[in-house]
């Protein structure tokens, strides 16, 4: 049994090609928050109905009650199926927090799949609220034991999906999908690369003379080290004014050993660029020839 | 290229291909947006080029990238071209085409023992209500709660009864809502028989045992009452397809707590996912008979009252779905 704490397993899918993509599983709050949109958005169509049956009541007669019957029938059994289907496996909620059904195989998200996979929410969040909202509904004629036991079942179903790393649902596991967030990422611009396509264009060019690093400087750190100095320098504000560059400035120096640091600590945005283009190309070029060092640590 | 021969070797790569991955990702998001149909002709034969090129680049930047930004950029890309470039490609109409001229028939073929142990159920449910009724009038209360009987009970008369079974032509505003109010009711405890399974079906026999009761409690009362062939030209013509659809869906739950029971060499997960997608598509069917059920029972059974047009149509019905559950969708499978 997995807790909460514990990071969620990704959804490996293999690609006709052969490359292996990694999804990331979605959280059981941002799976609540899509559902909580798209509740409301159930409720919206359920009172934009009601409103509709109530104006043309005369012209309709007796047959409100059947048609609005029919709407909530079609609202509560087959909306979700039918906004997935239409929506590539996203309803509008899901669309909203980046969520999307994928199938665990990575096949083809057929309309059978979809069905499938929203036939159990009657069980599984209907009943639910239900027995919040009219309790006597549910248990009609029955009291004590049967009660009890109601009541447990329905929060075994309700709280299923955080008793494994992937937060299934039931109806996941009858069609055999998975939710998984993806976010669309940006493409930001190159910290190594110099000239027009970077921001600072002016000093660059005279900071890459300034600060050069021989070999025996860059076999200190590895990949790791590398990637939290590229997230250091992405969030750095352009002025260089940051306690924080100074700070990281410093403990490069002394790790690589430049005599003299004061050059670097006067200016520790270029000097820490140029040394994460130096890194960086000197791990490539390790890579490029089947080197690879993980972390400082790597032997 | 007046690329600086000085650049790093990841740079030039990214110089090289950024515009590509670009045009790819303008694309997915149109057809993210608007479907495939957000696509020109061009665009369209352009998306599974440009995907194959970003799945290269990718795989190059897995293995000799060190800019982490862009291999979260590509990794993000690639995911989402290859959702859009194998999603189905098949329409809404055309999926229910092949589902209704067999792709019903065959799933519904495929669990034809769990069917069969289904209907046994609901049978069995039936004889022992109509055996303890028969043997005593007042055990009827046991298997039909009063809100359902709706004054078909053993303290009704028989001209009653009988009433109950021929509508007065004049009430017909009300078969609207009947009809409605039984297609949802029938359809959500088939919904649920479905879900049900996956507690290892026992719910769906106790569902299946409860519902076969009320009918064979309703039968004895009208048998003892010398309304037999009224009573059966009542329940056949919308009896044939609902019971048929509550069949099916309990088969299906039965065979999905069956797989879960007997998992097979491939797994639970993965078998459990197998099964549930087919009976996903015979639950489908099935609401498709309720309807069809609902509106016999509001409309038809109500406005027509000779005893043979109503026995014909229930033929018909046994007949046609017998030779469709058997022969359709055959030559394909």
């Amino acid at each position: 049994m997995t807790t909460l704490a514990d990071p969620l397993a990704p959804q490996l899918v293999t690609t006709p090609e052969g490359l292996v993509l990694r999804f990331t599983t979605a959280t059981a709050s941002e799976r609540i928050a899509a559902f909580a949109l798209d509740a409301l958005l159930l409720t919206l169509l359920l009172a934009a109905g009601a409103i509709l049956m109530a104006c043309l009541a005369p012209a309709l007669q007796g047959a409100v009650r059947p048609f609005f019957a029919l709407w909530f029938f079609l609202l509560r059994f087959c909306w979700f199926a039918w906004a997935e289907i239409r929506g590539g496996g996203r309803t509008p909620g899901k669309r909203r927090f980046h969520l999307r059904v994928i199938r665990s195989d990575g096949g083809p998200l057929t309309a059978e799949v979809l069905i499938a996979r929203n036939l159990t929410r009657e069980i599984e969040t209907f009943l639910p609220v239900l027995l919040v909202i009219s309790p006597d509904l549910l248990f009609a004629g029955h009291d004590g034991i049967v009660r009890i036991v109601a009541v447990v079942w329905v929060l075994v179903l309700l709280f299923f999906p955080l008793t494994n790393a992937q937060r299934l649902r039931i109806g996941d596991l009858l069609a055999g999908t998975r939710v998984v967030v993806s976010p669309p990422a940006a493409l930001a611009r190159d910290l190594a690369a110099t000239g027009k396509q970077s921001g600072a264009a002016k000093d660059e060019p005279a900071a890459a003379p300034e600060f050069s690093f021989p070999p025996e400087q860059l076999r200190i750190y590895g990949e790791h080290e590398l990637s939290v100095l590229e997230d250091v320098l992405r969030k750095a504000p352009a002025d260089g004014k940051d306690p924080t560059l100074a700070a990281v400035a410093k403990s490069i120096c002394r790790r690589i050993g430049i005599a003299d640091p004061s050059a670097a600590l006067a200016k520790p945005l270029p000097f820490l660029r140029a040394f994460y283009a130096a890194q960086r190309g000197h791990l490539e070029q390790g890579l490029l020839l089947g080197k690879r060092r993980r972390d400082k640590h790597a032997r | 290229m007046s690329a600086r021969d000085d650049a790093l070797w990841s740079v030039q790569f990214r110089r090289e291909r950024e515009q590509s991955w670009r045009h790819l990702e303008s694309l997915i998001g149109k057809s993210e947006k608007f479907g495939r149909r957000g696509l020109a002709y061009q665009e369209l034969a352009k998306l599974p080029v440009l995907y194959r090129a970003a799945l290269s680049s990718l795989a190059v930047a897995r293995s000799s990238v060190l800019d982490q930004n862009l291999r979260e950029y590509l990794e993000s890309l690639v995911a989402r071209a290859y959702l859009v470039v194998y999603a189905p490609q098949r329409t809404f109409f055309e999926v229910l085409r092949g589902f209704l001229l067999g792709g019903f028939a065959a799933a519904v073929r495929s669990i034809r023992w769990q069917v069969a142990a289904s209907a046994g159920a609901m049978l069995l449910g039936a004889v022992i209500a109509y055996g303890m009724v028969v043997a005593d009038a007042e055990n009827f209360y046991l298997f039909v709660d009063s809100n359902m009987a709706s004054g078909r009970d053993p303290s009704a008369t028989t001209e009653s009864l009988r009433a109950t079974l021929f509508a007065d032509p004049d009430e017909l505003d009300g078969l609207l809502p009947f009809a409605t109010m039984l297609f949802t009711h029938n359809s959500a405890v088939s919904i649920l028989a479905y879900g049900l399974g996956f507690v290892f079906g026992l719910p769906v026999l106790l569902l299946l045992l409860q519902n076969g009761m009320i009918l064979g409690a309703m039968t004895a009362l009208f048998h003892q009452r010398g309304l037999a062939v009224e009573w059966w030209s009542w329940i056949l013509p919308h009896g044939v397809p609902e019971l048929t659809a509550i069949a099916l869906c309990g088969g299906a739950g039965l065979a999905i707590g069956h797989r879960l029971v007997f998992p097979g060499q491939r797994g639970r997960l993965q078998g459990l996912a197998e099964v549930g997608r087919r009976m996903g598509a015979v639950v489908g069917g099935a609401v498709l008979m309720l309807l069809l059920a609902g509106f016999v029972e509001g409309v038809f059974r109500q406005v027509v009252h000779d005893l043979w047009a109503r026995y014909a149509l229930a033929g018909l019905f046994a007949f046609a779905w017998f030779a469709y559950f058997r022969w359709a969708g055959r030559r394909e499978s």
